[in-house]
């Protein structure tokens, strides 16, 4: 019976690391879509990129407010990202995922929340 | 808590001494203040507190070697003061100085990091009410750092042509675009008399220079200049001219 129990959890703890990769790609495709389908080579170009104070200074206006507050934070959700700036939840998510596909800023799905964090 | 990071356009505009003595008279005041020395560049700070040294630099601090309780040590009991003074060092060996210079963005971007979760710590541990960075001049990545971490940045400018039109430029390029609370001390300003009465005139013309508040004016001092170094002007001559412009100026900046 123990070892049936092992087997199970084994099994969903499979499953979950394989819906958190689904949900992580279906979240990048919109994105891309989103930003206008850059190629796979602009993406790849921008991967990783520092999100250091020169870049900070050299981003459009909109972005370089929603980056610098994920500066100050280790993640956050869009929604709070928004109280901080005083914009719309949907208008940071957007200004977010596009941080991301510059390769900025990178997320992880935690349940039904998504949080954008720097890799640093 | 609130923080502040001194900065300017060029060297030798009084940054280290307009950062301690803010620091000093806060801590007079009866205030908890933090000093840290960021001008990884050319530390001062060593050269003038002779006090025990804390157990890691800053520099080991904003590379994430240790905690921030670790790299300050308490100099109140030095001077006697009301308050607390903590206080932080740079490592001032040529090796810490070419190490600094040599590091990439990707570093620089971990140590803003760094810089952000040692101001929570000093927040929520020391229950500090001021934190003041004495940063490098000019477009220092540690500077710009502590810019940015900071609540208020203090601009330390003189009447130099160069040094004036370098700050605008530093306003316009980083200030306006980080949207940081910003405020001008107008350091080395000519003044007449055993009074050190500035014409009204005088401050006008340097002060017209800027778009940003001014918060101190500053006169020119050959006592300051000759003792500097040697001890804390504001603490041998608590009465002297200066001191009183001092004191108005830390004033205007725990409101600004």
């Amino acid at each position: 019976m123990i070892a049936l129990l092992g087997r199970m959890d084994n099994s969903l703890k499979r499953i979950d690391r394989r819906l958190s990769e689904f949900l992580r790609k279906h979240d990048d495709l919109i994105a891309t879509l989103a930003s206008g389908k850059p190629s796979r080579v602009q993406i790849d170009d921008l991967k990783d990129s520092p999100l250091d104070v020169v870049t900070l200074l050299s981003l459009p206006d909109h972005l370089r407010k929603t980056a610098m507050v994920l500066c100050k934070e280790d993640e956050a959700i869009a929604d709070q990202v928004a109280n901080k700036t005083g914009r719309a939840r949907a208008v940071e998510s957007g200004y977010l995922n596009q941080l991301c596909t510059m390769g900025y800023v990178k997320k992880k799905r935690k349940g039904r929340d998504v949080y954008f964090y720097i890799e640093r | 808590m609130k923080s502040f990071t001194f900065h300017s356009y060029k060297g030798g505009t009084g940054k280290t001494f307009m950062s301690t003595s803010m620091a000093l008279l806060y801590a007079k005041r009866g205030s908890k203040v933090c000093l840290l020395d960021f001008d990884f560049r050319a530390p001062s700070l060593n050269a003038l507190f002779d006090i025990p040294r804390p157990g890691c630099t800053l520099n080991q601090l904003v590379d994430g070697q240790c905690e921030v309780d670790s790299a300050i040590t308490d100099a109140t009991k030095e001077f006697s003061l009301p308050g607390k003074l903590y206080v932080g060092f740079a490592d001032s060996s040529t090796e810490a100085i070419g190490e600094v210079t040599a590091k990439d963005r990707k570093w620089q971007m971990k140590s803003l990091r760094f810089i952000n979760r040692s101001l929570q710590t000093l927040s929520d541990k020391l229950e500090l009410d001021y934190v003041i960075f004495d940063s490098s001049p000019g477009f220092q990545y540690s500077s710009i750092n502590a810019v940015l971490s900071s609540d208020v940045a203090v601009l330390v400018t003189t009447p130099d042509k160069a040094d004036i039109s370098g700050t605008s430029e530093l306003i316009r390029g980083v200030y306006e675009t980080l949207e940081r609370r910003t405020g001008i001390i107008l350091n080395k300003v000519p003044a007449g008399g055993p009074s050190m009465n500035l014409d009204p005139r005088t401050a006008e013309k340097f002060s017209s220079n800027f778009k940003l508040p001014i918060i101190g004016v500053i006169p020119c001092s050959c006592e300051i200049v000759t003792q500097s170094g040697e001890s804390f002007f504001l603490l041998e001559h608590p009465d002297h001219p200066i001191v009183n412009i001092l004191n108005s100026t830390a004033d205007k900046l725990e409101k600004f």
